[in-house]
Parts: C-alpha cells; structure tokens; sequence
C-alpha cells in the first residue's frame, strides 16, 4: 500500500517549508520532496520601478541573507550600466562581502547546525542545541561568539550604513570610503577575526574529528549523495566568495563548464514541478534526469562544500592549510559527503577572516576613487555572487532609462532545492523501512537539510531538534492512519 | 533609562511593514527624547543576538497571522509572563523567546522589560507596498499604548 508522509514546518518568516516523503508498496521510501512555497510577485513588484533601487529592494527579499542580495544586486547594476567600478570600490565590496560571511557562517556553526557536532546527534533534544553548547564549552564561548559578531556587525555598519538593508553599494562603486580610522580599527579587528576561526576550527578537529563516531556520522552513507559542483572560482581556481568565473566539477571531479555569470543561460536550466513553487536548476548539457544522483543526473549542489570542491584550493595560506587537510582526511575529491557542509563552512569562516586583513591592508583601501559614474545607456544586466548558501544570480533587463521590464533571480538555496530532495530521501530511508517510521525520523531529516543552511525560517529561526514538525502518514487513497508531532 | 523600540517586519511585504510605519509614527513623536532608540529589522531569531545589548526596557512591535483574532487587533504581551508557551509565537516563529533564555544561559544582561505589541495581519505573502485593511485604529491603539508605556 503506497503511503505519503508529510513533514510540515509550521512557520512563516521566510517560507512555509514542507517535506513529503512517499512510500512504495512495501512501505520503504520511494521518493522525497522539498517544498517551499515561495512569497509570490517579486518579478511584478519589480517591474516598473527603477534598476538603482534593486540593491535596496532585494536585500528585503529575506531575512537571512540582505548583503548578499544587495552585492549581487550592485554587481547586476555594473554590469547593466556598463560601468567598471573603481579598483578601491571594488576591494571595499569584497572587504564587506567576507566580513559578512564570516559573522553568517559562525552564526550557522554555533547556534543552528553545529550543535548536531559539537554536543552529538545522540544527544537528548533538549541538550542538542546552543545551550547545550554552551553547557559543555563554557560559557565564555558563548560570549566570544556574540561578542565577534556585534563587532563584525558594527564594522559592517559603518561601511554600509547600517549592517542589514544596506545603502552601500552603487552602480560603479560605493557610497562611502574607509577612512584612515576605520582602517586601523578593522586591521586591528582581523587578527581578532584569524585567532577566533583558528580557535573554532581547533574545536571542531578536537571535538569532531579526533572522535570515531562523529568520523563515522559524516561519513555515513544515509548523508551522502553523488551530485556535480558549482562555485565562482579567482584567476586561480581558488574560492572567492565576491567575484570570478562559475566552475562546474563532475561527480568524479573534473571540469566540464567554466563560464562567466553573463553566459549562465547556457549552462543552467530550471526543472519545474507541478507541486512546488520552487524550481530545481539543473545542468543544460546534461538534462533534467529526475530526481536521482550520480554522474548521469544534471543535479548540482551549491554552497561551502561546492565550493571546496570545485576549487583548486584557498586564496589564503592558512584557509588552505585546512582546505587540504579536510580532502587528506576524507580521502576523496569531490566529497559527496554532506555533512561536511559544517567542515567546509568553517573553512570558509577562516578564510574570510583572512581575506578581510588582506584586503584592510591594501595601500589602496583607503583612496577616496570609490565610484566611476556610469554613462551608458542601460539594457540588460547579470551580477553574480557566493552567498553563504550557494551562488546567487541577478538578472535584469530595462529599457533606455533604467526602468525594469523583466527581473529573474536564481537564489542559492533554489541551486540545491533538488540535491536537497535527494539528502531528505536518503535520510528517511534509513529510518523507515517496511512501514515503520521510526520517530528518529525528525531529527535525522533536519539534520539532513540543515546541513545545507537552507534559507527559510525553519532552519534559520529554529532551534536544532525545536524545529515545529508534523509528520503525517497517509495511504495510498491518502487516509492519514499517522501522524507524529513536534509543536 | 534606556528603550528600544523594534519593529520587526518587511515593508515590500503588504502588511508585515506595518511595525516599520508604527516606528516612522513614534519616531516623529519622540524626535526629542535621547533615551529612546528606534530600529526596523528584517530579520529575526538568532540575528537578534546582540540587539538588546545595553537596554532596560525594550518593546517590541510585530505581525502575527491568527484566526483567534479579528485582523488589526493589537495584542500586548509582557516577557515573561504568559509568553513561553504561547501558541503565536509559537507560529511566528522568531525565536525572541529562545534567544532570550540564551542570554540568560550566558549570563548576559537582558533588558528588564520585555514586552510584544503584536498586530494580526492578513497573509502577507506577496510583494507589494501598502496595507490590505484599515489600519489606522491598529496604528492608534499601538500610539497609545506605547505613550502610555514610556510615560511611566
């Protein structure tokens, strides 16, 4: 008898998520899907009004990533306005761009992923979460980690304005220069930056790595899936999170696309499904092959460990230093490991804080050229960033004054709504076989999609294992004979 | 003593930018007193962590979606009181509440009054400007309320 499962969070701040987990005949999971149904009309609310209030409007798109969406949004505007921004203006966006990655990623690890390492995934629920954290490190973690982030959050502040919804960027440049001041203060700050990634990664081997059952939980195969990878790499092949060329690595890892943000439509296509408002981007020249992994299948995924993999290394020397130790550990490129999400986010953290003292040491931050004032007719623009949650695209077309006509924006988190079906579908199966669902059901299945740090409320605003869960069991004339809660 | 007044919302988001227009509202009335701070935000749960650093008394204005009650009502809780285990927020889903009992856990300061001012909207899952019901009684009873509150 087919049976449909639906795990529903109940929220609203960024979405209303849902997960459906559908059962064959003999009970076991034949497919699971990832809803989100998306807040509707942002194409039409766009259109009409001018292409310079983007980077203002987008970053209200959601709660969880505004910087990113305001620096994609600016780097659409170049490129719409066929302005090249000034050498310093560029160098005080990416400045702006790893601070704000750094105080997001550590926000993730800390309070909302991490806990699943740093107390254990066998850990009571009620122990499995940032008070749990804080119990078995000390309170004075705590602290620090709040402390780094009000400080990030004030420097990012006084380069944007203010540190969320920003009024920084511009077509051609930036609003506002470093002044002599704020760049000592900021230099000053990175070294705050290093020592405190350096401490967090420390933790992570030492509490994560150095324990065989954590090893054996991130290898695990009920969190592993065989997708293609994709990520914006330097001149190098090296991560940068602000700017370059998207690289594309197969399953197996070789390159099969290296284009820049202008050409995306060659390479990416969008799968629409009739039961979600969320579309699945898969690779062109492989085809949508449905929902399954492997090296046949056109699903990539997106984000830190994206990244990692599509990547010939860090641009940073101690970023690297760890980028090689975690492929050394894992013994394989690409990881298809999901769990190593986390690793690769901390990577990530270090590597921003690196990159933050690199670019506050340029001799050139501090020049007051901030912008180049645009003087071309605009049409069509393409921006491109790394969000923390994986590569976002702007997209927009104006007429001759600037007014939108057509706006499409490809999201990080819609880059891995397909691999992230996969992920779910690949936990539940370890938990439900022959019609017994077993009530661990819950928090393998969070732990599954939280890897991703997917953009919606249930993984954002929630704590680990609070998350407010229905999962409701229906047969095959979809009579609900079960349903399991956490409200 | 010091307050913040937050209103947490989204104005591209139909009615979850009404606590952004109660705080333009209060921030004309209140444009001359220093001990009062005003802040909209998008954003909520964890990535309030450090917002209420350094205050005595904040208030804190948002939408729910409800069918106990009629749309515009305005709700007033006080943090602690009756508030853990309510159902809205419960919906809502901000986390304020959590996030406050991490403060706590951290022995940090938190704010010595706490207190919601919730307005029941309707759906607000489209992109646009401007506001789906009349508005102004909600906007009027949250002015009062809150003149009420910082007078004492």
């Amino acid at each position: 008898m087919k049976k449909v499962i639906t795990i529903d969070p109940i929220t609203r701040l960024e979405g209303h998520g849902k997960i459906s987990i559908f059962l064959d005949d003999s009970g076991n999971v034949e497919n699971a899907f990832f809803q989100v149904p998306e807040f509707r009309g942002f194409e039409k609310f766009c259109e009409g009004r001018a292409a310079e209030e983007m980077p203002r409007i987008t970053s209200k798109i959601c709660g969880v990533c505004p910087t990113a969406h305001h620096m994609a949004s600016t780097k659409t505007l170049d490129s719409l306005f066929k302005v090249e921004p000034t050498s310093t203006a560029k160098k005080v966006r990416e400045l702006v761009y790893n601070l704000f990655m750094f105080e997001d990623h550590l926000l993730h690890f800390f309070f909302l992923g991490g806990p699943d390492f740093l107390v254990g995934p066998e850990a009571p629920k009620e122990e499995r979460n940032v008070i749990g954290v804080i119990k078995k490190f000390g309170v004075e973690i705590g602290k620090k980690v709040i402390q780094m982030r009000k400080d990030t959050r004030k420097v990012m502040a006084e380069l944007m304005g203010r540190p969320t919804d920003p009024i920084f960027g511009m077509p051609g440049g930036i609003s506002k220069g470093i002044t002599n001041e704020l760049k000592n203060f900021i230099l000053k700050f990175s070294d705050e930056m290093i020592e405190f990634a350096k401490f967090v990664i420390k933790t992570f081997h030492s509490v994560v790595l150095e324990n065989e059952s954590y090893k054996k939980m991130i290898l695990n195969d009920a969190y592993k899936i065989v997708t293609h990878y994709m990520g914006l790499v330097d001149e190098n092949n090296f991560v940068n999170f602000y700017d370059g060329k998207i690289r594309v690595v197969s399953s197996k890892g070789k390159e099969i696309a290296k284009f820049p943000v202008e050409k995306y439509y060659d390479y990416i296509a969008e799968n629409v499904e009739e039961w979600s408002y969320i579309k699945f981007p898969y690779l062109k020249s492989i085809g949508w092959k449905g929902f399954i992994d492997g090296d046949d299948s056109g699903i990539y995924r997106v984000a830190p460990l994206a990244r990692l993999n599509v990547a010939d290394g860090m641009a940073t020397e101690l970023a690297n230093q760890e980028y090689k130790k975690m492929f050394d550990i894992l013994e394989h490129k690409p990881v298809h490991h999901t769990l190593a999400y986390h690793w690769a986010r901390l990577i990530e953290v270090l590597y921003a804080a690196e990159r933050v003292k690199e670019l506050i040491s340029d001799k050139e931050i501090t020049s007051d050229n901030i912008r180049n004032i645009p003087k071309n007719i605009p049409d069509e623009g393409i921006g491109v960033v790394e969000a923390p949650r994986g590569t976002l695209i702007h997209h927009y077309k104006t007429d001759e004054n600037g007014i939108l006509k057509k706006v499409n924006l490809i999201v990080a988190t819609v880059n891995n709504s397909a691999a992230i079906c996969l992920s779910i579908k690949k936990a539940a199966e370890s938990l439900i076989k022959n019609g017994q669902v077993s009530d661990g059901i819950l928090n393998k299945v969070e732990m599954a999609f939280r890897a991703y740090d997917p953009c919606f409320a249930c993984a954002t605003h929630s704590f680990p294992g609070e998350m407010p869960l229905i999962v409701e069991i229906y047969d095959k004339k979809k009579n609900l004979i079960k349903t399991i809660k956490r409200l | 003593m010091k307050t913040l007044i937050l209103g947490l919302g989204n104005d591209i988001r139909g009615d979850d930018g009404l606590p952004f227009y109660v705080i333009d509202e209060l921030e004309k009335f209140y444009q001359n007193k220093n001990n009062i701070d005003f802040l909209k935000l998008s954003e909520a749960g964890f990535k309030l962590i450090d917002v209420f650093d350094g205050y005595k008394q904040v208030i804190i204005i948002d939408t729910i979606m409800s069918k106990d009650y009629k749309i515009g009502s305005v709700i007033n809780y006080m943090y602690p009181k009756n508030i853990k285990h309510n159902k809205y927020f419960f919906s809502h889903n901000t986390g304020i509440i959590k996030l406050l009992e991490v403060l706590k856990e951290l022995k940090l300061k938190i704010p010595e009054k706490i207190e919601f001012l919730l307005i029941n909207i309707n759906n607000s899952d489209l992109f646009k400007t401007g506001f789906s019901f009349d508005y102004k009684k909600s906007i009027k009873k949250i002015l009062k309320i809150i003149k009420f509150k910082i007078r004492r």
